[in-house]
């Protein structure tokens, strides 16, 4: 567990449900919000940022697919365990297709919770850490964009300069402004940052 | 011995040696006493001779020697007759003259051209006297006899002269007939032939139970002394106004005819003598031939005119002239018989047919049933599921939390255990709950395959068509050829016939089905004109017990998501476009297993999900 309490955003329509979840969560030292539908979890809650969603399958208005369909159409950073009073193969392979860290069928045992958490906890950061890379990258201009790619590719400057058709001095302008905006010092951090954005995930 | 004197008779005079004739003369000595000389001119005259040719004889002879007297010239000689020589043409052809009565004249007039020269005048019976010119019959039976009237006749032995005898048999025949017997097949008949005393002989014998013989013919045996007085009684005595029993025709008495090889001045000449000449006493008188009239009618009342075609003569001819006809209606049998046959079997056929067809359907009913029991049962299970494990999720989480803050805050309380108890009995809940699911839901576990779209969804129209008051035509199928879905078998039957029956029972009048290939699956929809789907459905889909009928549970379309769902498929509702009334169901059916979501290659996901969790919360 990282030392930054994971924040877990309950959805499910059973109020009950939700208290007895919040209260166990927080007794288990999480941080808890809870909500009864869908709709106003996807129009309330922040999706970018580090989270773990337990989402309830069966809900009148937006279900548990629709949600979860909602925040990968937004690129939402939040890992999602799917937890359902009624689970079915096709429906966990569904879920699993779509990205979820965990299929849980109630009821839960604190036992399965926590590691699911944990582990949703670890790829919501992973996922919010591509999400901030993948900002700052696209905040980068045309040049800085190019010569960070070129960087990576383990090139000198001089090379990048020919390649470019800039001067090796532009190109160390540009790199200094790319790990400036990528808040790291050294250039093993920055090759390390664009490694998560350039190499594929397995 | 009447057979061999017969022969004798028939011997032809005109035609034979001198020799022969003399011989001939010695052997009919004793019948033709007064045999002339050879010189003068032979006529034979045939006589009737039904009572045997001694009486024959005696009878006539004395007027045929009266009659040679007023022939100079002409030798006439006596020739007695039985009816089978009457009939003989080479028995005929030998005679000059005929006498016999009418009847036989018109019989033979058939065959023979006689001219009637003179008849036999009637005359007033006398009592003891030879009362030749009456003709009539009597039927006799013993005195002793039970039988009284001619009807009782039936199915007794008669005995008759032959079968052309007119008061040996044909008179009689006729009173038989009038009393509704059939001769010959309810009175059994014996035929004695000449002379006629052989019935009466057979009667007193015993042989036979009644006998007919000609008019005072028995009366004449009695008096002859031939057979015993007062033994025998005349049936049905209608009595013949004489002195001797019996019924006495009105037919004409007997005639004399001269033959077509006579020459006609002797005809003419006896004529005249006949009708002229008062004949001596004790021999008959003479008159006009009659009309044969009566004789005619007499014979067509029995059937037995010689002139009266004969109905197999009659058909026969009619038959010739219209066998096509005939030909026609022999066939019409022959065809009516094959077309039956055909009929049957084709009747046979179809009955089998139907057979097959109705098992097939009670089968394909039975599958439906059960699997939408099966359904039912998966649906409320997992309802029921539902509805439980949300609370045992409370009851969890909340004691779970119970126990940790125990744990956190006095390490060894006595409440932890108990805290452990519930989540113990939580978990043996959650099982039990899981096993029931798992019980009655095995369309998950069932292996899918590919489905004819057409033919399967034609076959589910046909079924719910037939259950319901839906006529056939007002569903559409419209679909691509050729198109096939990958489903659990029975997901498609069931999903359609729900989606029929809802549309029907939304009052649908037209129901279209369509299908059409999409990129990676087949799109099914069906469009109804009912009253389409309420507000409260389109917003809450698929969530059991919500039934806008008040008879219905809520589950149909609910089942129809959840089996879809399991197989891969989709569901989705909506109305018809504005200001048409009707409801569209559309079904996204997978196409092959490369779409299979549970077949996909996607690490961890087909083994984990449950079988991860199974161990996860069961302690």
């Amino acid at each position: 567990m990282t030392n930054v309490p994971t924040t877990v955003y309950i959805v499910d329509d059973d109020p009950s449900a939700c208290a007895a979840c919040t209260f166990l969560l927080d007794t288990l030292g999480y941080a808890c919000q809870s909500w009864l539908d869908g709709k106003s979890f996807v129009a309330q809650a922040g999706l970018h940022r580090k989270g773990v969603v337990l989402l309830d399958m069966r809900m009148p208005g937006m279900d548990g697919v629709a949600v979860h369909a909602h925040l990968n159409k937004v690129g939402s950073t939040l890992a999602v365990i799917i937890l359902t009073g009624h689970a079915d193969v096709a429906m966990a392979s569904v879920a699993f297709k779509t990205g979820a860290v965990d299929f849980l069928q109630k009821p839960v045992s604190a036992q399965s919770l926590v590691p699911a958490l944990d582990a949703a906890a670890r790829a919501s950061e992973e996922k919010l850490a591509l999400y901030l890379i993948k900002r700052t990258f696209s905040a980068l201009t045309a040049g800085e964009k190019a010569v960070a790619r070129l960087v990576f590719e383990g090139h000198t400057n001089k090379v990048i300069a020919d390649r470019l058709g800039m001067s090796v001095r532009y190109v160390e302008v540009q790199r200094a402004q790319a790990m400036e905006k990528f808040c790291v010092d050294n250039m093993a951090q920055f090759i390390q940052k664009l490694s998560i954005l350039f190499l594929p995930r397995p | 011995m009447w057979e061999t004197t017969s022969l004798t008779w028939i011997l032809d005079v005109k035609q034979m040696s001198q020799v022969l004739r003399l011989l001939l003369l010695l052997f009919t000595l004793v019948l033709v006493p007064d045999a002339r000389a050879m010189a003068r001119q032979d006529r034979v005259v045939g006589i009737l001779a039904p009572r045997g040719p001694e009486i024959a004889s005696a009878e006539w002879q004395p007027w045929l020697d009266w009659l040679e007297n007023q022939l100079p010239g002409q030798h006439l000689t006596l020739a007695p007759l039985t009816l089978a020589q009457l009939r003989d043409p080479t028995v005929l052809h030998r005679l000059d003259f005929l006498l016999a009565n009418p009847l036989q004249f018109v019989l033979l007039n058939k065959d023979a051209q006689l001219r009637w020269i003179a008849a036999v005048k009637p005359s007033q019976p006398v009592p003891g006297e030879k009362t030749l010119q009456q003709i009539g019959t009597a039927i006799w039976v013993r005195k002793s006899s039970d039988l009284h009237t001619i009807a009782s006749l039936k199915g007794k032995r008669m005995a008759g002269v032959a079968e052309y005898a007119l008061g040996g048999y044909l008179l009689a025949y006729k009173q038989l007939r009038d009393a509704g017997l059939r001769p010959g097949h309810d009175v059994e008949l014996v035929f004695t032939g000449f002379p006629v005393d052989q019935t009466l002989a057979l009667l007193a014998q015993g042989r036979v139970d009644a006998a007919v013989a000609p008019l005072c013919v028995m009366e004449d045996m009695q008096a002859q002394g031939l057979l015993p007085a007062d033994a025998f009684r005349a049936l049905d005595d209608v009595s013949s106004g004489g002195q001797c029993a019996g019924a006495v025709s009105a037919l004409p008495g007997w005639s004399l005819a001269a033959l077509p090889s006579t020459p006609s001045d002797l005809a003419e000449k006896i004529s005249r003598l006949l009708l002229s000449e008062p004949v001596g006493a004790g021999l008959p008188s003479w008159t006009l031939p009659v009309s044969s009239s009566r004789v005619d009618n007499f014979l067509r009342s029995i059937d037995m005119h010689p002139y009266q075609p004969s109905l197999w003569r009659l058909a026969a001819d009619w038959s010739l002239l219209h066998w096509r006809w005939l030909l026609v209606l022999a066939c019409l049998p022959i065809v009516l018989l094959i077309n039956q046959i055909w009929l049957a079997r084709t009747a046979h056929k179809q009955n089998l047919r139907l057979k097959q067809a109705y098992r097939k359907l009670r089968k394909y009913e039975q599958a439906l049933a059960h699997g939408e029991r099966i359904n039912l049962m998966g649906e409320m299970a997992s309802g029921i599921a539902h509805e439980v494990n949300q609370p045992l999720s409370a009851i969890l989480h909340y004691s779970e939390a119970g126990a940790y803050q125990l744990k956190q805050s006095s390490p060894g309380h006595t409440l932890i255990p108990v805290f452990e108890r519930i989540n113990q009995e939580v978990g043996r809940c959650a099982q039990a709950v899981k096993n029931l699911r798992a019980w009655a839901s095995p369309a998950a576990v069932q292996a899918r395959e590919r489905i004819k779209l057409a033919a399967s969804v034609e076959e589910i129209v046909d079924v719910v068509t037939l259950q319901s008051d839906m006529h056939r035509d007002a569903v559409k199928i419209n679909m691509e050829a050729g198109l096939a879905v990958w489903l659990v078998p029975g997901v498609l039957d069931q999903v359609v016939r729900n989606c029929l029956m809802n549309a029907i029972q939304a009052g649908a009048q037209r129901i279209t089905l369509r299908a059409r290939k999409n990129e990676d699956d087949v799109l099914l929809s069906i469009e109804d004109d009912g009253k389409g789907f309420g507000q409260d459905q389109l917003d809450f889909p698929f969530v059991p017990f919500r039934s806008e009928r008040p008879d219905g549970l809520g589950l149909g379309l609910a089942i129809c998501e959840r089996l879809l769902r399991a197989s891969g498929g989709r569901i989705s509702l909506a109305n018809r476009p504005a200001g048409e009334p009707g409801a569209v169901v559309t079904l996204v059916l997978p196409v092959g297993e490369p779409d299979d979501p549970t077949a996909r290659p996607d690490p961890g996901a087909t083994n984990s999900p449950l079988g991860a969790q199974t161990g996860g919360h069961d302690d």
